[in-house]
């Protein structure tokens, strides 16, 4: 009888053991196993990623010679736009320098972009996270900003050698300092719940009452630059409705995000160009 | 085959199935749809190895499980862990050689553990009522891709061991 109690109650002390073990395991030895575990199956991520991306590379190949003339023929126009755009920014740069020089004023932060591939996506009601294939060898450190051709993407949260991990805009763990386009008085902007088939959402909050929606021309929210980790100017989502709090004295919202978040698959790390100095 | 390191296979295949639902997950981003096969990821351990090699074989899956999650790390390790040890004191009580029997027992796992992370991943001013709906979404797709996947693996983690020159079926003959 005390043999089959023993043989009974035997797996439940060795979970006792083994979670005692746990509590008692220093932090930084948990640190360093939760870095190992990661970097572990690194390789295997961005295998399955460079495994699409050579099945896209064969996916192009088959396409008739006039459709990739007419392909490079859209980029090239493209290309052309981008550098009279890209003129006119040196300009613009070399004109607030002036003004900067000329008004003993201070620098704005100067970055630089490290474009990177996207390795894995993962979007679930917990959370809204990406693995890029570019990490701490390529000058990327934890809460750099990420952008793309829409507007903002997310935070990175984790840096290892080569790969990050992104917290998207559209995660509930992201909070960003916000103004809506036109106005200068901040707005709070944090991530949502994201139900599926639909564009990824997020929440608006303290925008001041006297701010009004019109569905038809739905307004822009932009980055703040306040908190200094996104440079101001960048697009985070459109306003998708507003309403007041108890109190009337703000309203809170949905954002609507870019569709094209569920989908990216380059993304570029903006890398503060003093921080970039210092380190060297 | 030294009988004492089968955990290795099982573990082995765990891990491919990790590797597979995250590029599964990959595709599904595109529509904001996500698909979690903890539970099946137990199972095998727990009705088929013994208690230490079973252990090993499901803690170790969930240490990876929980590097790549952005919650506390050892979440999903305790979580696992305390799951495996009550269904491994239990399993005399299931037909562990039914394939329904043990699709059913993953198919509970993985409610229990979705529900356990969306409680350890719940906060925020967000209603309570769309989370609880997002997640009840991904846990029908989540059944269901378990329901097709579960004999697939199940059938596979029992090759590994037999080309180790595991016979399972002639140990539970023995047993018997």
């Amino acid at each position: 009888m005390q043999k089959k109690n023993f043989v009974q109650a035997r797996p439940f002390a060795v979970l006792g053991i083994i979670l005692l073990t746990w509590l008692l395991f220093p932090p930084i030895l948990k640190s360093w196993l939760e870095l190992s575990f990661f970097q572990m199956q690194a390789p295997a991520v961005v295998a399955g990623s460079t495994v699409r991306d050579v099945q896209d590379y064969w996916a192009l190949r088959s396409n008739s010679k006039p459709e990739l003339i007419e392909g490079i023929r859209d980029l090239v126009r493209l290309n052309a736009a981008y550098e009279l755009r890209l003129h006119e920014s040196d300009q613009l740069r070399r004109e607030v320098s002036r003004l900067e020089e000329m008004l003993g004023l201070p620098s704005l932060p100067g970055y630089r972009y490290e474009v990177a591939r996207v390795a894995r996506r993962d979007m679930n009601g917990w959370w809204q996270q990406m693995i890029i294939r570019k990490g701490e060898a390529d000058g990327i450190r934890v809460g750099y900003p990420v952008l793309f051709t829409g507007g903002v993407v997310g935070r990175v949260r984790e840096v290892q050698r080569h790969t990050a991990v992104v917290d998207l805009v559209s995660s509930q763990h992201v909070r960003l300092a916000a103004t809506i386009e036109g106005e200068e008085r901040p707005v709070s902007y944090q991530g949502g719940i994201n139900p599926p088939i639909h564009p990824p959402r997020g929440r608006v909050e303290f925008v001041p009452s006297d701010i009004s929606f019109d569905p038809n021309r739905p307004r822009k929210l932009l980055t703040s630059g306040l908190g200094g980790v996104f440079p101001p100017g960048f697009v985070i989502g459109q306003i998708g409705g507003l309403t007041a709090s108890p109190d009337g004295l703000f309203q809170s919202g949905e954002v609507v995000l870019d569709p094209r978040l569920n989908r990216l698959r380059e993304v570029a790390v903006l890398i503060p160009l003093d921080e970039e100095k210092n380190e060297r | 085959m030294n009988p004492k390191v089968r955990w290795i296979l099982v573990l082995f295949c765990n891990l491919l199935l990790i590797w597979l639902v995250g590029e599964l997950n990959h595709g599904l981003a595109i529509w904001s749809l996500h698909v979690y096969l903890g539970g099946l990821l137990l199972v095998f351990g727990v009705f088929h190895l013994g208690l230490k090699q079973g252990l090993l074989a499901n803690g170790l899956t969930a240490l990876f499980l929980d590097a790549a999650n952005p919650l506390p790390f050892g979440h999903t390790f305790i979580l696992i862990l305390v799951l495996h040890t009550i269904l491994f004191s239990l399993r005399g009580n299931f037909a562990r050689e039914s394939l329904r029997s043990n699709l059913l027992i993953a198919i509970s796992l993985n409610l229990i553990l979705m529900t356990a992370l969306g409680l350890f991943a719940a906060g925020g001013p967000h209603p309570a009522a769309a989370y609880w709906g997002r997640l009840g979404l991904d846990l029908l797709l989540s059944t269901i891709v378990l329901a097709v996947v579960a004999p697939w693996f199940l059938a596979l983690q029992r090759t590994a061991l037999a080309f180790a020159g595991v016979d399972l079926d002639a140990e539970q003959r023995e047993t018997e």
